[in-house]
């Protein structure tokens, strides 16, 4: 599918051009490097949200020492987890 | 006892036609300090007290790879805000560069910060090839970034053009996040085009208005 620029000049115009044959073809690489690292970038943003809850540091503390209960635990098991499964 | 005379095109007149105002039009003021009518438009006014914000155009994306500026002018600062943006790809980065005349944008010499503060834990960036406005961005309906972007002395050729960015925006964890950005191109150059473009895919949709305003 062709991909194109939208610009605005200095009279205010807007115009609409399609990408050119080497535009399109570096594109194509940075489109594929982008769902290449998908999966890797997805997981940092869900492993930032357990940051909340449980930062690293409490977690290392929790490792030597136990958590304080059984909601914390899961919090630990479930952080753990996710690490695991970074793609 | 003195008497002053107003001319009566001055009067809002009860039923008169009313009609808004255009960018153009101008209108007449009594000067008491001469007793003279003095005449200009709105901007014209605006300008005298250190100039004001001037609306220059709107570019909509609507599936587009890019969205560009290329009236950047010399002797001002512009800003631009993004309204309604979403990328048509899930956590795409959301960056953008400048240009001189050609236009021929620039792809390297950048330094600046993005910081990404969200409703979990916070994301930051650095980059030198571009400008980072969000290190991933949703693309769900209802979680559209929005920000302002200034940009100082962008077409002046003997300064260095620097930009702050204030926005917000989702990540595709439907995180909400706050985003405080500065950047500045290292070398001295009238930068006269700025060009917006989601690292992959297109950009769904999004609203840039431009503005400028007089810097000297």
């Amino acid at each position: 599918m062709t991909r194109y620029h939208r610009t605005s000049d200095a009279g205010g115009a807007s115009t609409r051009t399609p990408f050119t044959a080497a535009e399109e073809a570096a594109r194509d690489i940075t489109d594929a490097e982008f769902t290449a690292a998908a999966p890797t970038k997805n997981w940092e943003a869900e492993m930032l949200v357990t940051d909340t809850d449980l930062p690293r540091y409490v977690e290392d503390i929790w490792d030597v020492h136990g958590s304080p209960n059984d909601r914390t635990q899961k919090l630990l098991d479930d952080k753990k987890a996710l690490r695991a499964a970074r793609p | 006892m003195s008497t002053t005379k107003v001319q009566g095109d001055m009067i809002d007149v009860d039923g008169a036609t009313v009609a808004v105002v255009a960018a153009g039009d101008k209108f007449n003021f009594l000067d008491i300090s001469d007793s003279l009518v003095k005449e200009d438009t709105v901007q014209g006014i605006l300008d005298l007290g250190g100039g004001g914000w001037q609306f220059v155009s709107l570019v909509t994306a609507s599936d587009d790879a890019t969205v560009a500026f290329t009236g950047l002018e010399s002797g001002y600062d512009h800003l631009v805000t993004i309204s309604e943006y979403l990328p048509a790809t899930d956590n795409a980065e959301f960056d953008f560069v400048v240009g001189i005349t050609g236009p021929t944008y620039r792809t390297s010499l950048y330094i600046g910060v993005t910081s990404v503060q969200a409703t979990s834990g916070s994301d930051n960036g650095v980059s030198t090839d571009n400008m980072r406005i969000s290190t991933g961005q949703s693309n769900a309906a209802g979680e559209e970034l929005t920000g302002n972007l200034f940009i100082s002395g962008a077409a002046d050729a003997g300064t260095e053009t620097h930009m702050e960015y204030i926005g917000q925006g989702q990540s595709n964890a439907s995180l909400q996040c706050a985003t405080i950005a500065c950047f500045m191109y290292t070398t001295p150059e009238a930068h006269t085009a700025i060009k917006f473009a989601a690292n992959t895919g297109n950009m769904a949709t999004g609203e840039f208005r431009l503005y400028k305003r007089a810097n000297a």
